[in-house]
C-alpha cells in the first residue's frame, strides 16, 4: 500500500484528479458552446470534443514525472504500475467527463451550429484518442513534448479537410457520438499507446532525455 | 535522427513550423490557380497551429534550459536584462527562422510552379511578429508557473483557449487583431491595409521584448530606475502598436478591384484577372453556352468583367459582375449560376411575394441555364417536384430550346413562370 501512495504521490495523481473534476465542471458548464476551428471552412465543433485534451495529456505527462531514475533502476518490474496509472486515471476521467456531459446528450439543443450530437460518447471516446495518441507520441518524441502529438491531431486536420471529406479517423475528434469507427479507432489508439509508452525500454529513453 | 531530434527540439518545431506553413499555403490552393494570395491565407490559417506550437515549445524550451540560465546569470558580467533577453531569443528564434525558410521555400516552389502575384511583405511580417509574439507567451507561462513540468502543455492549452474565448467572446475586431493568430484571407480583389499590419508588427515586438525583460526585472532584488523605464517603453511599445490596429479597426483587407484584366471571346466577351488566365477558355464556353440559350433576351452582356461580390463591386459600364470561386469545372458552372442567380429571374423572386411553383420554375430553368443542378433535379425521382420538367428542360433541342425561353423569358425575368409553363 506504502509503494501504492508513493509512486501516486511521485506521478502527481492528486493533480490530474483535481484536473479531471475542472475539466468536468467545464464541460457541465461549457460542453454545448460551439468553436470553429477553421474560419475558411467553416469546420465547427463542440467545447466537449475539445475539453478531454487537458486531461489527457495530463495523463501521459504525470506518467512520466515520478522519479524516472528510481523506475530505470527498480528491482521491481514498473511496467505493471506504468498501465495501472494510465488505466485508472483514464478511466476516472472517462467516468466523470461522461457524467459531466449527460446533461449534453439529453439536451434538445445540443451543438445547434454545428448541427452534431457531441455528448457522452463523444467525451470517452476523444479522452481515449488524445490519451492514446499522447502515449504513443511519448516513445517517439521527448515525453514532455508528447502534447504535439494530439495539439497537432485537434488542429491541423481541420485546417486541411472538410467534414465532408471522407477522413473519420482523421477528423476523429471532431466525429459525432453516432460515429462507430471513430470508437473503435480511438480504443485501439489507446491500447497501442498504453501498451508503447508503459514499456521498461521507453522509461530508460525518458530517463536518458530528461 | 531520433537522438538528434531530441537534442536539437527547438529546431526540428522550427522545421515543422515551417513545414506546417508550407503545406497549409499549398493546401489553401483553389483548383486550376496557382495565386500567391492564396499562399498568404494558407500560410495564416496555420497560425493557430504555428502559435499554439511555438508557445508550449517555448515554455518547455525555457524550463529545459532553465538551470544553465541560472548559471549563467549568476556568473555573467552581463546586465541580468540582456542575459534574460539573450535566452529568449534562442529559444524563439529557431521557431521564426523556421516559418521564414517556409516561407523562402513557399517562394522557391512557386518561382517554379509559375505563381501569380507576389507576396505582401507587412503581411508576411506581422505573421512572423505572430509567432514571436506566441513564443513570448509560451516563455512567460513557463516563467509564471515556476518552469514546472506542466508548464509547456499549459503554455499550448492556454495559447488555444485564449484563441477560442476570444472567438466565443465576440470581442471587437480590433482587439482580437491584437492576439497573435491571424486568420484572415488573401485575395486578388483587395486593397491590404498596411497600418493594421505595422501595427501588429510594432505591438508582437515589443510583447517578444517586453516579456523577458518584465522577468529579468521582477526577479531583481534591487530595481532601478532604467529597468522600469525599459519596461514602460515596451508597454508604450505595444499600446502604440494597439492604437495603430484600432485607427483601421483591426481590418486586414478592403475591397478593391485592380481592373486588370486579361479577355477573350465575343460574345460576350470575358475578362479576368491575369491570375485566372487558366480558366478563360473554359469560361468562355460556358458563357457562350448560357449566350446561346438565351439570345433573344438580354440576360446575357456583351463584357463580363470578374469582381468579388461586395465591397468594390463595380464592373465598368455597360459590363456586368462576373465571380469565380475556382476553375474546377463545378466552379465554373457555379461561376455560370451565380451570373444567372443575379442578373436572371432570381432577383425578382427575391424583392417580392411569389409562390412556391414559381419559386421552384424559376429554380429549375436555372439550374438548366447555368448547367449547375445545386438543387438536385436531375438526380431525383421523376415525382419530386421539378425534376420531371427539368429532365425535359435539358432534352429540348439547341433551337426547341432557344425558342421556348425566348417565349417565356419576360414572365422569368420576373418570376412569373410556374411548372406548367414549362416543357
Amino acid at each position: 500500500m506504502t509503494g501504492a501512495i508513493y509512486y501516486a504521490r511521485a506521478n502527481r495523481w492528486l493533480t490530474v484528479m483535481v484536473l479531471v473534476v475542472a475539466t468536468g465542471v467545464a464541460v457541465y458548464l461549457f460542453g454545448y458552446v460551439n468553436c470553429t476551428l477553421n474560419p475558411l471552412t467553416h469546420v465547427d465543433t463542440t467545447m466537449a470534443s475539445l475539453l478531454p485534451l487537458a486531461p489527457a495529456i495530463a495523463i501521459q505527462t504525470t506518467l512520466a514525472t515520478g522519479r524516472l531514475q528510481a523506475d530505470d533502476s527498480a528491482a521491481r518490474i514498473m511496467s505493471r504500475w506504468r498501465v495501472a496509472h494510465v488505466l485508472i486515471l483514464s478511466s476516472m476521467c472517462v467516468i466523470a467527463l461522461v457524467l459531466a456531459a449527460i446533461p449534453l446528450t439529453t439536451a434538445q439543443s445540443m451543438a445547434p451550429a454545428a448541427g452534431i450530437k457531441q455528448g457522452a460518447v463523444t467525451l470517452a471516446r476523444n479522452t481515449m484518442a488524445f490519451t492514446g495518441a499522447a502515449l504513443a507520441g511519448s516513445s517517439v518524441v521527448a515525453p514532455r513534448l508528447a502534447w504535439v502529438v494530439p495539439v497537432t491531431w485537434v488542429l491541423v486536420p481541420p485546417l486541411l479537410l472538410t467534414r465532408s471529406d471522407s477522413a473519420e479517423i482523421l477528423l476523429l475528434p471532431l466525429q459525432p457520438d453516432a460515429a462507430f469507427d471513430a470508437f473503435v479507432a480511438a480504443l485501439i489508439l489507446f491500447c497501442v499507446g498504453t501498451v508503447v509508452a508503459t514499456r521498461q525500454r521507453v522509461v530508460r529513453r525518458w530517463h536518458r532525455s530528461d | 535522427m531520433m537522438t538528434w531530434v531530441r537534442h536539437s527540439t527547438t529546431g526540428a518545431i522550427g522545421a515543422a513550423i515551417g513545414i506546417a506553413g508550407v503545406l497549409l499555403a499549398l493546401h489553401a490552393r483553389r483548383e486550376g490557380l496557382n495565386l500567391w494570395t492564396d499562399y498568404i491565407t494558407g500560410l495564416s490559417q496555420a497560425s493557430i497551429y504555428t502559435g499554439t506550437l511555438a508557445a508550449g515549445v517555448s515554455a518547455w524550451e525555457a524550463r529545459r534550459t532553465h538551470k544553465p540560465l541560472v548559471a549563467r546569470l549568476l556568473v555573467s558580467s552581463r546586465p541580468v536584462v540582456a542575459v534574460r533577453v539573450a535566452h529568449f531569443a534562442s529559444v524563439a528564434a529557431p521557431l521564426a527562422l523556421g516559418f521564414v525558410i517556409g516561407v523562402a521555400l513557399l517562394w522557391a516552389i512557386g518561382l517554379a510552379t509559375g505563381v501569380y502575384g507576389s507576396p505582401f511583405i507587412p503581411w508576411i511580417g506581422a505573421l512572423v511578429g505572430a509567432i514571436l509574439a506566441a513564443s513570448a507567451f509560451g516563455y512567460g507561462v513557463s516563467a509564471v508557473s515556476r518552469n514546472q513540468w506542466y508548464s509547456p502543455p499549459l503554455a499550448a492549452i492556454l495559447f488555444f483557449a485564449s484563441y477560442v474565448i476570444l472567438q466565443l467572446l465576440h470581442a471587437p475586431n480590433w482587439s482580437r487583431a491584437l492576439f497573435p493568430v491571424i486568420m484572415n484571407v488573401d485575395s486578388e480583389f483587395v486593397a491590404h491595409v498596411s497600418t493594421t499590419m505595422f501595427g501588429q508588427i510594432v505591438a508582437y515586438l515589443s510583447f517578444v521584448i517586453l516579456v523577458p525583460v518584465l522577468i529579468a526585472v521582477a526577479a531583481k532584488r534591487r530595481r532601478g530606475p532604467s529597468g522600469f523605464i525599459l519596461v514602460a517603453t515596451l508597454i508604450a511599445g505595444v499600446g502604440l502598436g494597439a492604437s495603430l490596429i484600432g485607427l483601421r479597426n483591426g481590418q486586414y483587407v478592403t475591397g478593391q478591384n485592380p481592373g486588370d484584366f486579361v479577355c477573350e471571346g465575343a460574345r460576350p466577351q470575358v475578362c479576368v484577372n491575369p491570375g485566372y488566365r487558366a480558366g478563360l477558355a473554359k469560361l468562355v464556353t460556358a458563357f457562350a453556352e448560357l449566350s446561346q440559350k438565351s439570345s433573344d433576351s438580354d440576360l446575357i452582356a456583351s463584357r463580363l468583367e470578374q469582381q468579388v461580390e461586395g465591397i468594390g463591386d463595380s464592373p465598368t459600364r455597360p459590363a456586368r459582375s462576373l465571380y469565380i470561386e475556382d476553375l474546377s469545372e463545378s466552379g465554373i458552372a457555379f461561376s455560370v449560376a451565380r451570373y444567372v442567380d443575379r442578373y436572371g429571374g432570381g432577383i425578382a423572386c427575391r424583392t417580392s411575394e411569389h409562390t412556391y411553383d414559381q419559386h421552384l420554375a424559376n429554380a429549375v430553368v436555372q439550374a438548366w441555364l447555368s448547367n449547375f443542378d445545386e438543387l438536385g433535379f436531375g438526380g431525383a425521382s421523376p415525382m419530386e417536384p421539378g425534376a420531371a420538367e427539368f429532365r425535359r428542360l435539358t432534352a429540348l433541342g439547341p433551337v426547341a430550346a432557344r425558342s421556348w425561353f425566348g417565349n417565356h423569358v419576360r414572365q422569368y425575368m420576373s418570376c412569373g413562370l410556374t411548372l406548367a409553363d414549362l416543357p
